[in-house]
């Protein structure tokens, strides 16, 4: 028996002197790469079970489907497109219920120095919620409690992880809504739209953008610590450097927004134009010149329209407004917008097809994908007085190229425009795919050149940044730096990226000769 | 929560888009057929763009949260698997695939219309031919396949609800008569000349009814007896293979579907009425496949039957437990299988606006955004008994979604202040009614057929 005993307690001594070594070995920074791998194993096994104290095992997962499947976003690449990022695959997916436990989480993956990325619907694009560097992946879809709505001063506070259509489901039972929300508003989450830009969709020509709904959130910091921040506060982190900076300086776990009313008249106008220049000044008289501003507006190329109706109109551009008011203001609306239309010779549109439109306004941009299998697109940030240069430069550029292409873009804050340009090819024809991409990589470059920028960023775009905005860079590094030294958080957005200017250039010159070339020898 | 103002209701507002749109499914009328419809629907996931709006339709996302649960997830999954970036794993791979209720509201929200019932079916099918298979999948498939129904129960025993039920003995009887008849015939080598001539109306009953909700069948029965239809029942029913087909066991279902549909055939009936949504929406779907699109019968759910016929015979319905001024009140839970997958909301809607002393309120999410009621997709058949093993595994966990789910369905219906739940199909009902029961529910969960019979059918 005391031999037993002896031996079981050697065991435990040795297994100690094991984890204590282990732990130096976790708290050394200049680890060697057989000691890296060591780290990697033990502290995996250790994470997985420590954050099971405070997050249900349901929601701690491994599973190598749910792995794959939560590695990946809208934009869905072949594999080799993930392959060129570093280790795109997550080694863990998390769903913590609330910002206390999302806060352990985070400390914990800091004391660990594991990679995080943040996740709730993914459906910004350009791999915005997607790993760079493996680790885990914190999906926020649990943490999406509606805690207040106060009719009274019209505000609602929500966990960040809720589905705008949720929240405005249940908003409509109070008589309100929310001012500002994307047109894929059915399955994307109010924090992932203050995370990526927030700055065109529905409701945003009239109520501002994203950032001017909110009155304060909840940030849990890279490094776990939570805090509250307001409009006016004046800590280190301000709500600008929030909004639009993909979650590099923490996760906003909670936001509080101000809304509207719901309101009881919506009428649609529309009007077609063979002419871009009469078109965008159209566009652009609506904002500028109608006394209330529209709930939404759109430009279309024909193309767009074609490439998912039966019946569409005839007109090279589509110019519409949504204006969703009482009933004096949205006629008096209606009255303004006919009338600026019969000056630049706009051609009425069927108020049957626009209304469709209204009503599948976050299908829309997604049934163009039943021409293809994939959605090859990129977003641009236009200035409105640029709009006309850029699409001038579009329409020369699409001419060189047999597959289908459509371009339609959205209103913003004042002044600027989200243009999104379609390259309708098949992932499967490897050199077409990446001659889209190429197309739309001129077309990248234009805007720079022009002064203006992309939307949505992600990691796939950030190498523009840096190009181009080295300044804006240099200004968002700063802080990064300071919250986050190890780049651990939403790793290679913004101010780090993870592809070369000069690479991707060069690959995409080669595509397009070699698409010249067998365009030449089809011909 | 502060709760000021008096609620609106959403649809009081003038508006065919935003915020209403996510009540209504897109319109679809003039959008484009896809162009890659080269390839048959089983490889529509092809096309999935992962835009994600299946991901706020489905009740399994929405409770487990996992990746893999909503169509979007599982397309990449089956696109990663045809890319062989990953491994099939057979263990790690079922939850992926069965926990999905095959409720088809991905399909109606879909913008680049992938049939994900048949994609998520075939994919199914494939797994299982691979290996992977939830362990009661098979002993459900071997009472199917011994015992002709997936509850162990005696073939023999099908019938036995009939010595209590008049009209339903007078139908076996009749169907038994008209089995020897065709006997003699067959003999005779001239099934057309046989006597006496076959009926007209045929009542196929599904196994659940016949051994589990014998209410369902009895009420049945008196609804069609008291309206007067002298119709049959088919002595040899098997299981229509619903089960099988949805788990992707859809080999196994044949030899059922060819039995079936030769005694229906043999029975000369020209009308085949279902109280069970999962009977009629196989026979719709997949009968008619088998019969290359020409059943030579039609198919009625009992809504759809009891309407014509009160609409041929000019009749009216009352139910006189109320009156007009005091009606009862009634919201209507769409069923998957006769919604989604037959297109049938409106005839249970007009039946029972029909109803003198009953009133109809709709739940908000209705007809083709109706939620399911938890129990589609053999969920509730695999893993609808795993008490007890909640926090534990996945399989749990599954069934803790099917909880949820089901307990969200009813909380929609309180909502409407209705007193009674009306379903028609024996799976939601029961399912409804297990948590109507376990949460002391106000509110009565019915099936069409128990309402109906409750009325009063006059000219």
């Amino acid at each position: 028996m005391g031999d037993t005993k002896g031996f079981r307690n050697n065991c435990k001594k040795v297994i100690l002197n094991m984890n204590e070594t282990i732990d130096k070995e976790i708290r050394n920074e200049n680890l060697n790469l057989a000691s890296k791998e060591v780290k990697r194993k033990v502290s995996k096994k250790n994470f997985a079970e420590a954050i099971k104290e405070f997050i249900s095992p349901y929601h701690v997962s491994t599973n190598k489907y749910e792995l794959e499947s939560a590695s990946a976003d809208l934009t869905s690449l072949p594999s080799y497109h993930y392959k060129f990022k570093k280790n795109y695959l997550a080694s863990i997916i998390v769903r913590p219920a609330d910002t206390e436990s999302l806060s352990l989480l985070m400390k914990k993956c800091w004391e660990l120095s594991f990679p995080m990325t943040i996740r709730a619907a993914g459906t910004s694009c350009f791999s915005s919620a997607t790993p760079s560097k493996g680790g885990v992946i914190i999906d926020m879809r649990r943490i999406n409690k509606i805690i207040n709505i106060d009719p009274e001063r019209m505000t609602v506070r929500v966990g960040a992880g809720i589905s705008w259509l949720n929240l405005i489901e249940r908003l409509s039972d109070y008589g309100l809504a929310p001012k500002a929300y994307p047109t894929s508003f059915k399955t994307s989450c109010v924090g992932g739209f203050i995370a990526t830009p927030g700055k065109a969709g529905i409701g945003v020509p009239k109520y501002g953008t994203m950032i001017d709904s909110i009155l304060s959130l909840i940030l849990v910091r890279p490094d776990g610590k939570i805090e509250n921040i307001t409009k006016d506060s004046k800590g280190e982190i301000s709500l600008e450097d929030i909004a639009g900076t993909y979650g590099i300086y923490g996760v906003i776990s909670e936001v509080e927004l101000s809304l509207t009313s719901l309101q009881t008249s919506l009428e649609i106008v529309g009007y077609g134009f063979s002419s871009l220049e009469k078109a965008i000044n159209y566009y652009k008289a609506l904002m500028r010149e109608v006394p209330n501003k529209p709930f939404f507006l759109s430009i279309s190329e024909r193309s767009f329209e074609k490439y998912s109706h039966v019946n569409f109109p005839e007109q090279d551009w589509l110019v519409w407004a949504v204006y969703y008011d009482n009933p004096d203001n949205a006629s008096r609306s209606v009255s303004e917008a006919e009338r600026l239309a019969s000056n630049l010779n706009g051609v009425s549109v069927d108020r049957s097809y626009l209304k469709e439109k209204w009503r599948d306004i976050s299908d829309a941009e997604v049934a163009i994908g039943r021409t293809s299998r994939n959605l090859i697109f990129q977003e641009y940030w236009i200035s409105n007085d640029r709009l006309l240069l850029f699409y001038e430069y579009y329409l020369r550029r699409s001419s060189k190229y047999k597959f289908p292409i459509a371009t339609y873009t959205i209103s913003g804050q004042q002044g600027w425009s989200r243009v999104k340009v379609f390259g309708l090819s098949d992932i499967a024809r490897t050199a077409e795919f990446f001659t889209v991409k190429a197309f739309l990589h001129d077309l990248s470059k234009q805007t720079f050149k022009q002064g203006d920028s992309l939307y949505t960023i992600g990691i796939v775009n950030t190498f523009y940044l840096l190009k181009y905005r080295s300044e804006f860079v240099n200004q968002r590094k700063e802080l990064k730096n300071k919250l986050d030294p190890k780049d651990l958080l939403n790793s290679y957005r913004i101010v780090k990226a993870r592809m070369k200017y000069w690479r991707i250039s060069l690959l995409f010159t080669l595509a397009k000769f070699l698409y010249k070339i067998f365009n030449l020898r089809f011909k | 929560m502060s709760e000021g103002k008096e609620k609106k209701d959403i649809r009081d507002v003038i508006t065919s888009g935003p915020p209403v749109a996510g009540l209504i499914s897109p319109s679809r009328e003039n959008l484009i057929e896809p162009k890659t419809k080269e390839k048959e629907e089983k490889f529509d996931y092809e096309r999935c763009t992962h835009c994600g709006y299946c991901r706020h339709v489905c009740k399994v996302y929405n409770t487990s949260w996992c990746e893999t649960d909503y169509a979007g997830g599982r397309n990449r999954i089956i696109k990663a698997l045809d890319r062989k970036d990953i491994k099939f794993d057979k263990e790690e791979i079922i939850p992926s695939i069965y926990r999905c209720m095959l409720c088809g509201n991905c399909k109606v929200v879909c913008p680049v219309g992938i049939n994900t019932l048949e994609v998520f079916q075939n994919l199914r099918k494939a797994v299982v031919k691979k290996g992977a298979m939830p362990e009661k999948l098979s002993i459900l498939r071997d009472s199917i396949l011994c015992n002709n129904n997936p509850y162990m129960e005696q073939h023999v025993d099908r019938f036995n609800w009939c010595e209590e039920n008049e009209y339903g003995k007078e139908a076996y009887e009749r169907a038994k008569k008209e089995l020897a008849a065709i006997d003699e015939a067959i003999a005779a080598g001239d099934l057309e000349a046989r006597k006496p001539k076959p009926h007209k109306v045929g009542y196929f009953i599904g196994c659940t009814s016949s051994y589990r909700n014998k209410e369902l069948v009895n009420a049945t029965s008196d609804v069609l007896g008291k309206l007067g239809i002298e119709f049959v029942l088919f002595p040899e029913e098997r299981c229509c293979g619903s089960v099988l087909f949805r788990t992707g066991l859809e080999d196994e279902a044949m030899d059922l579907v060819k039995q079936n549909y030769k005694m229906i055939r043999e029975s000369g009936v020209s009308e085949v009425v279902f109280s069970c949504s999962g009977c009629f929406s196989t026979f719709t779907l997949e009968y008619t496949k088998f019969a290359g699109g020409k059943l030579g019968f039609d198919l009625y759910h009992l809504t759809q039957y009891v309407l014509k016929t009160v609409k041929e015979k000019n009749l009216k319905i009352r139910y006189p437990k109320r009156t007009k001024d005091d009606p009862l009140l009634i919201t209507y839970h769409d069923p998957c299988h006769l919604g989604r997958y037959c297109g049938v909301y409106e005839e249970p809607r007009e039946l029972i606006n029909m109803i003198e002393g009953v009133k109809l309120f709709e739940m908000k999410h209705n007809r083709d955004m109706s939620w399911c009621c938890g129990a589609g997709g053999g969920v509730k058949a695999l893993y609808g008994d795993v008490a007890g093993e909640i926090g534990r595994d996945r399989i749990a966990e599954t069934r803790t979604c099917m909880v949820i789910i089901r307990e969200d369905r009813l909380k929609e219906a309180l909502e409407t202040n209705a007193e009674v739940l009306v379903s028609s199909c024996v799976f939601c009902k029961n399912n409804l009614f297990q948590v109507a029961n376990e949460d002391n529910s106000p509110i009565k969960v019915m099936d069409i057929s128990q309402l109906l019979n409750e009325c009063e059918f006059y000219k």
